[in-house]
């Protein structure tokens, strides 16, 4: 295992506790990261005594709107009792107001009078946390605006802005392949340095077999088992890697990718 | 200037990003409405006129005839489908027929008629998120209020309607701490189209009641929340 780098499993409810012990207990996992907001039920409490990442899809750092004064309260909150080493956050919209969100995130319009707000706004929100936040993507397909990709606006707001970059191993494969893009494009939009963790979670496409998705009941293919370990070995600053994978996904599956990315990684 | 002050000020304030968030604003009912894509699909000027826009802000929107914007529709579409599946089986199953699934709810066009709606897109058309983070996080209480004033519905369908969303309503309740909802955690009460009156009890089971007289009032005393009279 490279040192420094930490492995560990996302964390979306009470119903995960048991596999996530048992990973932590038997050294597969060394944290959990969750995603804020939670409720309030005894379903709603990631800690179980192992170290809690704050990560947060619902805030719209890269929207003009503004942000939800209470998601943010609840995501310091949570980062500060956990002591998150940075929060990560989405580079999105939500919805068409400060607080909404109609399902799934929006992503942003790459412009750059837009990545000049998104610049505001993490900087603030770095402010505001008083901590570092590490700015991730969702997968895309389509690109809207006239930035040359989503992965050049990323790359200069986390510059701006001075933050971390959270790179989605799923999401960025995902949106290189539905932007028919070569498999690394895009990567020399960032700045290594500021990488200090990975996603990694399944794909999957859609019955016309021409898109692909974010799937957390599966696990990432060879191809993205093998970008993962090459960038393990040449990010100077990467801290951690996050396995996505759901609940009600089989519990052999958690447990024996969980070996094999240690062995991957070793 | 404070964080706060930048993060969470009115866009009232922000006169000089009003262009930004109209364009946003279209950006996203594009993503979900097909009424709007139909618009602007026949002539964009027009769209973006009717919005205050510009014609040269039509770079910043998607190219609504593409593969590519059709496809991220129709996973959004999806993704609405299968919430709305999970908390109105009954209302599907009446509605749609008894093996549907998110794909045929999604080719409904009752469902298009929805994701076109104000209702859909105005956070304040919903009740308040069970996590405390205020209005606008689920579509589950904006369909109701949208579906009991827009959808025609034969009475069996209707009942389905307020016995799902009913349920939903007292499940939620009952494990948020937010206070406007915790007032629904007693239970919910409606009339079928016969005048009986049916109860969603606090355990989410739905029994007729039997009582006389004013049987609203007495179920409002008891603290259950009339599903014909609940707003946003």
């Amino acid at each position: 295992m490279r040192d420094g780098v930490s492995i560990g499993a996302r964390w979306d409810g009470g119903g995960q506790n048991a596999r996530l012990r048992q990973a932590f207990d038997t050294g597969l996992i060394d944290f959990v990261e969750a995603n804020y907001p939670v409720g309030s039920g005894p379903d709603c409490d990631p800690s179980m005594g192992i170290p809690v990442y704050v990560h947060s899809p619902a805030n719209s750092v890269a929207s003009p709107t503004g942000l939800n004064r209470h998601i943010c309260e609840q995501v310091k909150a949570a980062a500060t009792r956990f002591d998150s080493p940075w929060i990560g956050e989405h580079l999105c919209a939500t919805g068409p107001e400060a607080q909404s969100r109609l399902g799934y995130i929006v992503n942003p319009i790459l412009d750059p009078r837009l990545a000049d707000v998104a610049v505001e706004n993490a900087r603030a929100l770095q402010r505001y946390y008083g901590r570092p936040l590490a700015l991730e993507l969702g997968p895309q397909y389509q690109r809207v605006g006239e930035m040359p990709s989503e992965m050049h606006f990323l790359g200069d707001v986390a510059r701006r802005a001075d933050c971390h970059i959270v790179l989605d191993i799923a999401h960025y494969t995902a949106s290189n392949r539905n932007l028919r893009r070569s498999e690394d494009y895009g990567l020399d939009a960032l700045d290594p340095e500021r990488i200090v963790e990975i996603h990694l979670a399944g794909l999957r496409t859609g019955k016309d077999r021409s898109y692909w998705h974010d799937a957390h009941e599966r696990l990432p293919d060879d191809g993205m088992v093998a970008m993962a370990k090459d960038l393990a070995g040449r990010l100077p600053n990467l801290r951690a890697i996050t396995f996505e994978h759901e609940g009600k996904a089989p519990e052999a599956d958690f447990f024996a990718f969980l070996t094999r990315l240690r062995e991957e990684l070793s | 200037m404070t964080p706060e002050e930048i993060l969470f000020r009115p866009t009232s304030e922000r006169p000089e990003l009003g262009e930004l968030i109209a364009v946003q604003t279209l950006y996203i009912k594009l993503l979900y409405c097909e009424v709007t894509n139909a618009a602007y699909r026949a002539s964009p000027t027009a769209v973006l006129d009717d919005c205050g826009l510009p014609a040269s802000t039509a770079t910043m929107l998607p190219r609504v005839e593409s593969e590519n914007h059709r496809a991220e529709m129709h996973g959004r579409r999806l993704l609405a489908a299968r919430e709305l599946l999970l908390e109105y089986p009954t209302l599907f199953a009446a509605v749609v027929g008894p093996d549907c699934d998110a794909p045929r709810v999604g080719r409904q066009p009752f469902f298009s008629r929805f994701l076109s709606s104000s209702d859909f897109f105005d956070p304040k058309r919903r009740l308040p998120h069970a996590f405390g983070i205020g209005e606008g996080y689920e579509n589950i209480s904006a369909f109701f209020f949208w579906a009991r004033a827009n959808l025609e519905l034969d009475p069996a369908a209707k009942q389905a309607l307020y016995e799902d969303f009913g349920r939903w309503l007292v499940k939620t309740a009952k494990s948020s701490a937010v206070p406007e909802l915790q007032r629904h955690r007693r239970g919910a009460f409606f009339f079928r189209h016969d005048g009986r009156a049916m109860v969603v009890t606090g355990a989410g089971r739905v029994i007729e009641y039997a009582g006389v007289g004013d049987v609203a009032s007495v179920l409002r005393t008891a603290g259950l929340t009339d599903l014909e009279d609940l707003q946003p």
